[in-house]
């Protein structure tokens, strides 16, 4: 009886015991299962409920696995945060029980962690130290199998002849499993690496099998890669049309297949990522092209703005310029007014003067000398009336210098009369003025003496000024008189009238000639100096 | 015996002087004025028939103003005196009939007649 309670006893806490152990250990077989079915959501939520029982039982192997198998399915929902999470914490589960399976499986899976943030030699160090661990196991199987895992690290790196060397012992290992996965799978790496050592005969070989097998094992991504591999294979091979209709096959079998859900994933989240990348790329596009905008709009701005600037710093040059003008305009014309009224002030002394001279000699003298004051007093007095300040009218000029003459010299009205063949021409002041007072001597001397003891004639006293220019601008001045031919006094004179002369033709570069005879006496006088006009 | 009356207000002396040698000839009194300044004053006393004035003044009114003044205020003629240019002088002056211009340096002749022209009428 004792021996039944007993028995009894002992299978029921046994069985409850086995009970609880098999609870966390059940719903880890289970999140296993569904984990190689592909439930990741399912395998998960089974998986932490076994864990919180793992560790209320302080099971060390039970839960270095089952952080072994939520780190397997974080990295198959390319979690990497919770992979290496996971790891971590899996690791000292594995090393407290000295599970070395669990523990050589974490480190491998450390090492697809690195091998998938491309920290190849992180990597390399994991797939060594897990490869190791399972030496150490004696599971030689799982040793060769993480060669397979530093082939793809090797060739990641570029080495693919290194990683030649580590498939190929896997590939040895799996023929003995010739209808395997794992056999499919070397022949995949080779096939893979051969190609891209340009070895197509070596690669043909591992892709006819990889062909094959998966045709067999109905794994349809890996025989589209096969097809994939066979159209680079012909490609090496230089048999383009080959390749071409190979590569055709490839893209046919892509498109008509079923495509795993997890490569409809990664091409829908490729897709997504290219349209963002599009999307951000038009919206890069746009604001480059707004910004270029605004860039040619404050440009334009700017562009105007220094118009703007230019435009008004002209128009305050053009302003100044024109006040500059009208400053120097009227200093010119204070110039003359003093200059006309100097004038004055000496034809009035000379004048005043004259009045009280009772010498007819010297009274003569003065009268000569005021005479050749109005006649320069006539030019300025011309000089500032016109439109061209600096030039003088020579017909208007010579008309009024004429008329003063004759009033000057108390020529009664009729008796003497003066004429003027004058072509109308400007002459500036230092010609005019010059010219003027050698018109002022030869008329003088016709007044004076021309017609002093002239017998009455049919024709009137007559004194003609001629003045015209050539076609090379030169000037001919003619002072002529139908006299008696006399020209100055008996006695001779001071001369000073006719030195006078000489003076200033000499000094407008003019040729004389003098005809005297008792028709009268002309001078003719040709000035070589150009006349401006 | 009553002469009409020529106001002078020349500033500068020698021309004031030669211009009252040449009013000489002319039946008229001449009053010469210190300046322009009493020209209102002188107008409004003497009642000239003539007044010789200078286009400008270095000192005081400017004289086409002093003219334009005294034409409102008098029946005297005018006479500006001026070394200044005739585009600028016809630009300021008013026209009217009583108003003469003589310009310097103006010869004997020029001066004469413009005398004429002004006095013999008056006269």
């Amino acid at each position: 009886m004792k021996r039944n309670l007993t028995f009894i006893l002992l299978l029921f806490f046994s069985g409850s015991l086995f009970s609880q152990k098999s609870e966390a250990d059940s719903l880890y077989r289970l999140g296993y299962e569904k984990g190689v079915a592909g439930d990741w959501d399912g395998a998960t939520s089974v998986l932490l409920r076994g864990l919180s029982l793992a560790e209320k039982e302080n099971n060390a192997k039970l839960l270095c696995g089952i952080y072994f198998q939520l780190g397997k399915i974080s990295a198959n929902t390319n979690n990497y945060d919770a992979v290496l999470q996971n790891i971590n914490k899996g690791i000292p589960q594995c090393q407290a029980c000295k599970d070395t399976s669990g523990w050589s499986r974490i480190e491998l899976l450390k090492g697809v962690y690195y091998l998938k943030f491309k920290k190849l030699d992180s990597a390399l160090v994991q797939f060594q130290l897990s490869q190791n661990l399972f030496m150490a196991l004696k599971d030689t199987m799982a040793a060769v199998g993480v060669l397979a895992k530093m082939g793809n690290a090797y060739e990641m790196a570029g080495d693919y002849v290194q990683a030649e060397k580590c498939y190929l012992p896997y590939y040895d290992a799996t023929l003995n499993q010739p209808n395997s996965y794992a056999h499919m799978n070397a022949n995949i790496f080779l096939a893979a690496n051969y190609c891209y050592q340009e070895k197509p005969d070596k690669a043909k070989f591992h892709n006819d099998k990889l062909l094959q097998l998966s045709q067999a094992l109905n794994a349809k991504f890996e025989y589209s890669n096969g097809l994939r591999y066979a159209a680079l294979i012909e490609y090496h091979k230089k048999n383009f049309e080959a390749a071409y209709k190979a590569m055709t096959r490839y893209a046919d079998f892509y498109q008509d297949s079923l495509i795993p859900e997890q490569q409809i994933k990664q091409v829908e989240a490729v897709k997504a990522e290219y349209e963002t990348e599009k999307k951000d790329a038009q919206i890069r596009l746009q604001e480059e092209q707004l910004n270029t905008e605004r860039l040619r709009f404050w440009a334009l701005l700017g562009g105007l703005g220094l118009a703007l600037l230019a435009g008004i710093g002209l128009m305050v040059l053009i302003i100044k310029l024109r006040k500059r003008n009208k400053e120097k305009e009227y200093l010119i014309k204070e110039i003359h007014h003093r200059v006309k009224n100097n004038l004055q002030i000496l034809s009035s002394l000379l004048h005043l003067q004259s009045r009280q001279i009772t010498d007819d000699t010297a009274l003569d003298a003065v009268r000569e000398g005021q005479n050749r004051v109005d006649a320069m007093g006539l030019i300025h007095q011309k000089l500032y009336m016109g439109d061209h300040v600096a030039k003088v009218e020579m017909k208007d000029y010579l008309q009024h210098f004429g008329q003063n003459m004759l009033e000057s010299f108390g020529v009664e009205e009729g008796n003497i009369h003066m004429e003027y063949d004058v072509e109308p021409m400007y002459l500036d002041v230092d010609t005019a003025i010059p010219l003027g007072l050698i018109i002022n001597e030869l008329v003088t001397n016709s007044l004076k003496y021309a017609f002093r003891n002239k017998q009455p004639a049919d024709q009137p006293n007559t004194i003609r000024i001629r003045l015209h220019k050539d076609a090379k601008n030169l000037l001919h001045l003619e002072v002529a008189d139908n006299g008696t031919g006399q020209s100055a006094e008996p006695s001779g004179g001071t001369g000073f009238g006719s030195n006078l002369i000489k003076m200033l033709s000499k000094k407008l570069k003019g040729h004389m000639e003098v005809q005297q005879s008792a028709a009268g006496y002309a001078t003719r006088i040709s000035f070589e100096r150009a006349i401006v006009d | 015996m009553y002469s009409p009356v020529i106001l002078l207000a020349e500033d500068d002396p020698i021309i004031a002087l030669d211009l009252m040698e040449n009013l000489e000839q002319f039946p008229f009194q001449v009053v010469e004025l210190d300046g322009p300044e009493e020209l209102s004053a002188a107008n409004s006393a003497y009642q000239p028939s003539l007044i010789i004035l200078n286009y400008r003044y270095s000192e005081g009114p400017n004289g086409m103003e002093l003219a334009r003044s005294l034409l409102a205020q008098s029946s005297a003629k005018i006479l500006c005196v001026t070394g200044a240019g005739r585009a600028e002088v016809e630009s300021e002056s008013t026209p009217d009939s009583r108003l003469h211009v003589l310009y310097k340096p103006f010869s004997r002749a020029q001066l004469q007649s413009c005398l004429k022209a002004c006095c013999n009428a008056t006269a």
